[in-house]
């Protein structure tokens, strides 16, 4: 299942991707609206049908410097927050607020916990987090709503780095009994190969490890590694266009925002990933047509203009576009899943192989952005390969 | 604490007008276990160190509670007695008839299921009910009563989630018998880290040594530790192959790897259907 992951703005390209029938839902992000514009939307076409989530992003509260935009005007949690705020006399209440919020409306078709963003187990805020997964739990069994609830974790990359961690947190959250989890893992696209792999084959393992406790696994915030955790066993992955839908990270909810324009991008399976217009796929096209048709054999309504003519270099591209391009791709990704987890590692790996060989073809002929989206490919191959390992699955 | 050192004499002698000594059944641990006969009715007497007090009393008050065919229920109150000098303590325990799997040989594998069907049943009354992981599930401490049906027996080192440890040990792990550990019971010696999936990895190890004739992890090889916490099972030999994913779930040295709590009993079940067992 692919979703939309709200956010910047709601400009999120969403209600087109749903009449396109490329994704089937979307997760809410209520920092991006106001709360009388986000009841409206929730209930109008094409949203009414669609599975929809609200992420409650407490996790903004705790940060220092919190850029909490309009989560303020929901009344539900102050930001800043102090620790005394999550006090185990308040938390109670706290969650009753947030979720009694969710549960009144009616078209989300799944309810999501309040949680923090957890550098380490050592951290206060990882029993914070504890305490309000439990307060959460307690919440759901006092009230009667059939929907599923999906507890959250939001996990940092310190917390990722250390795999005992992320085994302890396993070992505790499998002896709990929500319906699922909602996940947000902090996977920067700049760290050195290795470490990139090694948060990420820690990441596809919670969500394998969940899977297999047969929970609902949701995946917020997850950019082009949507294919592998799909593979690894998510029920749904959420993504948006935007460089801040598609990784999470407790930085891009601090400070002022604002910023710039993005730059337009196309996304494409062949790369599974997204590379610039004008900065990379005009020099492709100039240095060498046959690659540059090669990368373009790709679906979604984007491409085929490239393929039919339209220049990378055209002015006139909009991020509307763009957008579509992404979620076609992703859907077409999401397409190749057949549930057996052998068989989805091993497609998502030989297709990450071909995604890697291209690069290099690519790379050979034009200079990659540092930005590029496509700059994580490589250890997301050697993640797939990690946990396939560790779970025992010959590729 | 080790068994307090008297005779079956000075026991006979020291128990109250109401109690008759029949014969000692043996002795486990810290414990004298003798069968003794109440009214014509024959029940377990368990004698300690008066030392072993709070551990005891803790066992007392969760065992009156049990109401559950497969455990066995503690009768009455923590009692004082003197033996032979000696103060010591005593509970008594229902009397289960039958044989121990101890002195049982290898199952058929619709037996052995149903073995660990009953119990998964038992060690999840236990944690769901009493908040009990037993810690110590191995064929010593497994009835069968004459009608089939398998008792636990034994929850003196069973952990309390929600209260401290009251057990003392110099072992390199916390309470339980080696060949029957679940890899956490290695690290977690205070018991802070375990739930029932730690059963569930020692009911995996009982019906594989019915089914195989011997232990997955051999306790005597200088790699127990290492084969152990690695899940590296020797020799699967007599395990047939339909029992065999089962098992290897149940016994991943991983908690969050084995079967949650409540899926455990469904994947015993479904393994009987594919066996053709009734």
């Amino acid at each position: 299942m692919l979703l939309v992951q709200d956010g910047h703005q709601a400009h999120t390209g969403a209600r087109e991707a749903l009449d396109e029938e490329f994704v089937d839902g979307i997760i809410w992000s209520p920092a991006d609206h106001r709360p009388d514009h986000l009841l409206s939307c929730s209930s109008d076409e094409p949203f009414e049908d669609a599975v929809q989530g609200l992420d409650p992003q407490l996790y903004v509260a705790r940060l220092s410097d919190p850029n909490p935009k309009k989560l303020q005007d929901y009344e539900l949690f102050s930001v800043p927050m102090r620790p005394r705020d999550l006090a185990a006399r308040v938390l109670p209440g706290l969650v009753a607020g947030i979720m009694d919020y969710q549960a009144a409306i009616p078209d989300l078709t799944h309810l999501i916990a309040p949680t923090l963003a957890v550098p380490s187990m050592a951290d206060r805020r990882a029993q914070s987090a504890a305490d309000l997964a439990d307060a959460t739990m307690a919440w759901k069994e006092g009230v009667e709503d059939d929907r599923p609830l999906l507890l959250s974790l939001a996990l940092e990359r310190s917390f990722l780095d250390d795999g005992d961690s992320v085994d302890g947190l396993l070992d505790e959250v499998t002896a709990t009994d929500p319906d699922g989890f909602y996940l947000l893992f902090e996977l920067p696209p700049d760290l050195d190969r290795e470490r990139s792999a090694t948060i990420r084959s820690r990441a596809l393992y919670m969500v394998s490890a969940l899977a297999e406790n047969e929970f609902e696994v949701w995946v917020g915030y997850a950019g082009m590694g949507a294919q592998c955790f799909r593979a690894a066993g998510a029920e749904a992955v959420a993504s948006g266009w935007f460089q801040k839908q598609q990784h999470w990270s407790p930085g891009h909810w601090t400070g002022e925002g604002g910023g710039r324009q993005p730059k337009l991008r196309a996304y494409l399976a062949s790369t599974i990933g997204s590379l610039f217009l004008e900065a990379e796929l005009d020099p492709l096209r100039r240095a060498d047509a046959e690659l540059y048709e090669e990368v373009l054999e790709s679906p979604g309504p984007l491409a085929e203009e490239l393929r039919n003519g339209r220049s990378p270099a055209d002015a006139d591209f909009s991020r509307s576009e763009c957008c579509l391009q992404m979620f076609a791709t992703l859907a077409e990704l999401e397409s190749r899943n057949t549930g057996d987890l052998q068989v989805d590692l091993s497609r998502a790996y030989g297709d990450l192989e071909m995604a890697v060989d291209l690069l290099e073809r690519i790379e050979e002929a034009v200079q990659l952005h540092p930005l590029s989206g496509v700059r994580s490919v490589g250890a997301w191959l050697d993640a797939v390969s990690d946990v396939a390992g560790d779970l025992g699955i010959a590729l | 604490m080790p068994a307090p050192q008297v005779s079956d004499g000075g026991v006979a002698a020291a128990l109250t007008p109401d109690l008759t000594f029949v014969r000692r059944l043996g002795v486990g641990g810290q414990r004298v276990v003798c069968l003794v006969d109440r009214e014509g009715e024959q029940i377990v007497l368990k004698l300690m160190n008066a030392d072993a007090w709070d551990r005891a009393e803790r066992e007392v008050a969760v065992g009156q509670r049990f109401a559950h065919s497969g455990l066995s229920t503690i009768l009455g109150d923590l009692i004082k007695i003197e033996v032979e000098g000696i103060s010591c303590i005593y509970f008594l325990e229902e009397f289960i008839e039958g044989e121990s799997l101890e002195a049982l040989g290898q199952m058929q594998l619709c037996e052995a299921l149903k073995l660990g069907e009953e119990l998964i049943a038992s060690a999840q009354y236990l944690y769901d009910e009493h908040h009990l992981v037993h810690r110590d599930i191995k064929p010593a401490n497994i009835m069968r009563r004459p009608d089939g049906h398998f008792v636990l027996l034994d929850v003196g080192v069973a952990r309390h989630q929600d209260l401290d440890t009251l057990t003392a040990f110099n072992a390199p792990h916390g309470p339980g018998t080696p060949g029957y550990l679940a890899p956490e019971q290695l690290v977690a010696s205070k018991g802070h880290d375990l739930d029932s999936r730690a059963d569930q990895f020692a009911i995996a190890i009982v019906i594989f040594e019915r089914l195989a004739g011997q232990l997955p992890f051999d306790p005597t090889a200088g790699s127990y530790r290492t084969l152990l916490t690695t899940g590296t099972v020797g020799r699967w030999d007599g395990v047939p192959d339909i029992a065999r994913p089962l098992l290897e779930r149940m016994l991943q040295p991983k908690p969050h790897r084995r079967y949650r709590p409540e899926h455990v009993v469904t994947a015993i079940e479904k393994v009987k259907g594919e066996a053709g067992c009734s």
